[in-house]
């Protein structure tokens, strides 16, 4: 190990690329919502916590096989997606923005205060551990190794889905024109109901690899849901590829500032970067 | 005129009769992560104690009217709590409480209303140091004496089990930047630079942070022998899982209270990569040996776990059921009884003329410390200055008291075996 | 082919359209022409079922549309080209004919072949986004929206508003080619000259009711219209 070559700086950066891809992951979901329905999704965590507590039932208390509890639980959170948008976001689309985020904040509240009546206020876990990966002297999550794969494959997915299909080309469309998308042969309202499954669906992917390294209980929202909502607006809120781009500069000044300055310094680094695009570019990085 | 007055003073007898209770208001979390960090423990200890004594008849004839309040393991909360406990609930007593986050903005404002507030499970220094406190009051130990302890026990066994003098080991402080944390890692600091450690990180993070890698990272590059850990629940499984896909290396992990203390759950996560952690904590009621204890003291542990684990089923009670237990006991067996009788009544004056004259010896509580608590005019006035924490070792999953050596229950483990997750 | 019979709609409390009726044969092109306000786009916006009518009917090859719901009017075979055009700006302007498409996804490739064709300046255009296209680019690209669902009824509500003089007349021989395909075409248009050289028939609208009606010729020599809006 030579001096100017910091074996321990690179395992830092190559962190900061695993966070990176978490985080990403964490916010496709609630981009796509944005982008599509104009409606931010401020109990978006929440919908992950409450992926967590399905793959966690269905997997401990009810043996079923890991992977098969975690397609449930996506299937689970997508179904919350879509109930959520039939129940709440429905009445109040042509609202103003602000009772907009009254309404999923007050799920928000509502959904921490089921899950501490429903499951207790006690951490609870999967008791999974996956090993990690060595090299040399660095050693990696394999479970943020699968996480950062999968937001990877999520957003490839997702890109091919919107760009090559119709429905994904509809769900682009009716962001910028909700009143003749009937003239298209479009129902927005079965575009919106399925968008809205779809950020579950995301949701729940985020849920089953946050399982895989956090304990889950009522509060879990709070660790994820503001840094989720900063990376999407520093990325331009609803916009996919800069809530992509966003997450891994974000995750770069947490993991290499942390490294060089105290742990909580590369989290106020990060913040400060934030405030400074913001007056940069209001709009976000790759916002229009 | 004359049976006027007897008429009035008789209507108001007969007023205070029926009242006959003492109001106590209590702010535990029943919600957010601080609840399973150990404050819904602290609460059903706390409940249980009542339940006792109003079993009994109550206190000298009152009943105990508790009421519980959940904080949300909010700071604005608890304070807003306590506001309308003492505004509207008009209680007589304010007590419980878990964080010390909460604890230190909170003394002042009861402090300012001149209501009495007994705390139980907080433990920072800082909630009593240089504040002057009047009306507060703490039987449990204190933060700086935690931070010390740790450094005083690995400095006892440098030699012996970690062959090495002290100021050739290299010790890590990582903690939680709440003022709990803060104030271990402060006091894990001095006393560890008087024994000539030598620190080589010492770090702050928050207790909500999503993610711990860049610590690891540095720790890893700091090579320390032994860690010292202060931090709440969430914050120290994402660190120990972190810890461990990273491939951390070090000879014994020592924490502080909290989290460390709940090992039932560290269990569930880590299984056997938790074995030989340490905690420190006040003790733990049912691990201490009842030898040490004055007489009937250990019936009252022994009803404490019977109550707690009617409610929570088997398993390991952790030491926060003691400390809402024990302190809450101190608080109607002694002080609320002293107040009544000698100072005639339970007004914050009487309680805290009452509190003052608390003279309980060592072995006089079921977690083993007596209770006198510091004068005013001291820079810790209101805390007890008998208390004092213990070390404790859990080896497959039991906690035995290593530390210190007067209430040891058994030899340590140290450093980590051969074989261990975490030994080098 | 259609028909619209006592027809009234409004916005909220104010009515726009009153008691109008009109008829299209099949294969025929015919115009609405009328005023500023006068209530041509909410006729539109009725037949497409973008609004329910407050009083009337609408009947479709036989079939009243009353029970349709908004998205199925296409798949019945009604294209509108709305008004302003309308393109989704950020997608490209092949997407936009996608959309288009959006019921008939099979004949999708056999139709945009026809649509290049027809528009070859979009076939060079495709896959620029459709908000950066000029004006009549973008009203090429709604027109061939439109025809991508292979509609019975083409609705265009003015083509030629907002372009520039040149432009327009090659607008107007576009609608003249499809007419001449055979579509059925039923046109709104303040461009009274240049509309009725296109169509065999058309409508008055004045208020919000329908106030004369006949042949293009008879139309373009009436002396009312002659003044009004031919400003002769
Ligand atoms: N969304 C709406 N809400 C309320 N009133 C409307 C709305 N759209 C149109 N109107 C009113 O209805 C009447 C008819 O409007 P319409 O758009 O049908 O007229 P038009 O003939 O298409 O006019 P133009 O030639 O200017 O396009 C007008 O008085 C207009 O102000
Ligand atoms: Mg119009």
């Amino acid at each position: 190990m030579s001096d100017i070559f910091d074996v321990y700086l690179l395992e830092a950066v190559l962190n900061g690329l695993l966070l990176g891809g978490l985080l990403a992951l964490l916010s496709l979901g609630l981009n796509l919502v944005f982008g599509v329905i104009d409606v931010v999704w401020i109990c978006y965590a929440e919908l992950i916590m409450c992926g967590m507590y399905a793959v966690y039932y269905l997997h401990v208390q009810y043996h079923w096989p890991l992977v098969l509890a975690m397609l449930a639980a996506i299937g689970v959170v997508a179904f919350l997606g879509w109930l959520l948008h039939q129940l709440v976001i429905r009445p109040v689309l042509n609202a103003e923005p602000i009772n907009q985020l009254l309404v999923t904040g007050g799920v928000l509240f509502f959904l921490q205060a089921a899950a501490t009546l429903a499951f207790g206020i006690e951490f609870k876990n999967l008791g999974v551990t996956l090993p990690s990966v060595r090299l040399g002297e660095m050693s990696f999550s394999a479970a943020r190794l699968v996480a950062f794969g999968a937001a990877l494959g999520g957003v490839i997915a997702l890109w091919i889905f919107l760009s090559k299909t119709y429905l994904g080309t509809a769900i682009r469309a009716i962001s910028q024109d909700r009143a003749i998308m009937p003239l298209m042969g479009v129902d927005p309202g079965r575009i919106f109901a399925l968008t809205s499954a779809l950020g579950g669906a995301l949701a729940g992917l985020a849920a089953c690899l946050l399982v895989l390294q956090y304990d889950i209980h009522p509060a879990i929202g709070l660790s994820f849901g503001p840094i989720t909502f900063l990376i999407c607006v520093l990325g331009g809120l609803g916009n996919m590829l800069g809530g992509f781009v966003a997450a891994f500069i974000f995750a770069q000044f947490i993991a290499v500032g942390g490294f060089f300055f105290a742990v909580e310094w590369g989290y106020v680094i990060a913040f400060i970067f934030f405030i400074a695009v913001m007056f940069w570019r209001p709009r976000g990085i790759l916002g229009k | 005129m004359r049976l006027f007055a007897a008429a009035l003073c008789a209507f108001a007898l007969a007023a205070q009769a029926q009242q006959k209770e003492i109001k106590i208001g209590f702010i535990y979390d029943v919600s957010g992560p601080f609840a399973g960090g150990g404050s819904e423990p602290a609460q059903i200890g706390t409940k249980a104690a009542i339940d006792m004594f109003n079993e009994k008849g109550g206190v000298m004839g009152y009943k105990i009217n508790a009421i519980f309040t959940d904080a949300q393991s909010k700071v604005d909360v608890a304070i807003n709590e306590m506001t309308r406990l003492v505004d509207q609930e008009k209680v007589d007593i304010v007590a419980g409480v878990y964080s010390s986050a909460q604890c230190v903005p909170m003394v002042q404002q009861t402090e300012s209303r001149k209501k009495f507030l007994w705390l139980n499970v907080c433990i920072a220094t800082a909630v009593f140091k240089d504040r002057k406190l009047n009306y507060v009051f703490r039987p449990q130990a204190h933060s700086d004496q935690f931070g010390a302890w740790s450094c005083d026990y690995i400095n006892y066994y440098a030699k012996s089990k970690f062959h090495s003098e002290p100021k050739n080991l290299r010790v890590a402080i990582i903690h939680e930047d709440g003022p709990y944390g803060v104030g271990v890692a402060a006091g894990n600091e001095s006393q560890c630079k008087k024994h000539g450690m030598n620190i080589v990180l010492k770090e702050g993070y928050s207790a909500s942070a999503p993610d711990l890698s860049s610590l690891v990272t540095k720790l890893k590059r700091a090579r320390p022998d032994v860690l010292l850990h202060t931090g709440y629940n969430p914050d120290i499984t994402l660190f120990l899982r972190q810890a461990k896909e990273q491939g951390l290396r070090v000879k014994a992990i020592i924490g502080h209270g909290a989290g460390h203390s709940q090992i039932d759950k560290l269990r569930q996560t880590f299984g056997e990569d938790v074995n030989y952690f340490h905690s420190i904590d006040p003790a733990a009621g049912q691990l201490l040996d009842p030898k040490t204890l004055k007489p009937g003291i250990w019936d009252l542990t022994q009803e404490m776990v019977k109550r707690y684990q009617a409610v929570k089923g088997p398993g390991e009670l952790p030491p926060h059921v003691s400390m809402g237990f024990n302190n809450t006991w101190i608080l109607l067996n002694d002080v609320l009884p002293r107040a009544i009788k000698q100072y005639g009544g339970f007004d914050s004056e009487a309680l805290r003329k009452a509190a003052l004259d608390t003279d309980i010896p060592v072995g006089g509580t079921l977690q083993g410390y007596g209770v006198k608590f510091y004068p005013p005019g001291h820079q810790l006035s209101g805390q007890n200055e008998r208390a004092f924490p213990v070390v404790m070792q859990y080896v497959n999953g039991r906690a035995r008291i290593v530390w210190p050596r007067e209430v040891q229950t058994t030899d340590p483990v140290l450093p980590f075996p051969k074989g261990h997750s975490f030994a080098p | 082919m259609l028909r619209v019979a006592e027809l009234s709609a409004g916005y909220g409390g104010f009515q726009a359209l009153f008691d109008a009726s009109l008829e299209v044969n099949a294969g025929e092109a015919v115009a609405v022409i009328g005023p500023n306000g006068a209530g041509k786009t909410t006729l539109l916006r009725v037949i497409s079922k973008l609004i329910s009518p407050s009083a009337g009917d609408v009947t479709f090859e036989g079939r009243s549309l009353a029970a349709v719901a908004p998205h199925d009017v296409v798949a019945r075979g009604i294209a509108h080209v709305p008004e302003n055009r309308r393109l989704f700006p950020r997608l490209t302007a092949e997407e936009n004919l996608r959309m288009g498409a959006y019921t008939s996804r099979r004949t999708y490739a056999e139709r945009l072949a026809q649509v290049y064709a027809l528009f070859p300046r979009l076939r060079e255009r495709r896959h620029q986004p459709a908000g950066t296209l000029s004006g009549g680019e973008q009203q090429m690209c709604a027109i061939a929206r439109a025809l991508m669902s292979g509609p019975k009824l083409l609705l265009l509500d003015e083509p030629s508003a907002g372009l520039a003089p040149v432009v327009v007349q090659s607008i107007f021989e576009l609608v003249r080619r499809i007419c001449a395909e055979g579509y059925t075409v039923l046109i709104v248009e303040q461009n009274i000259r240049q509309v009725l050289k296109v169509v065999s028939r058309a409508y008055l609208l004045e208020a919000g009711r329908i106030v004369r009606s006949g042949s293009a010729d008879e139309l373009r020599t009436a002396p009312e219209i002659q003044k009004a809006y031919l400003g002769l």
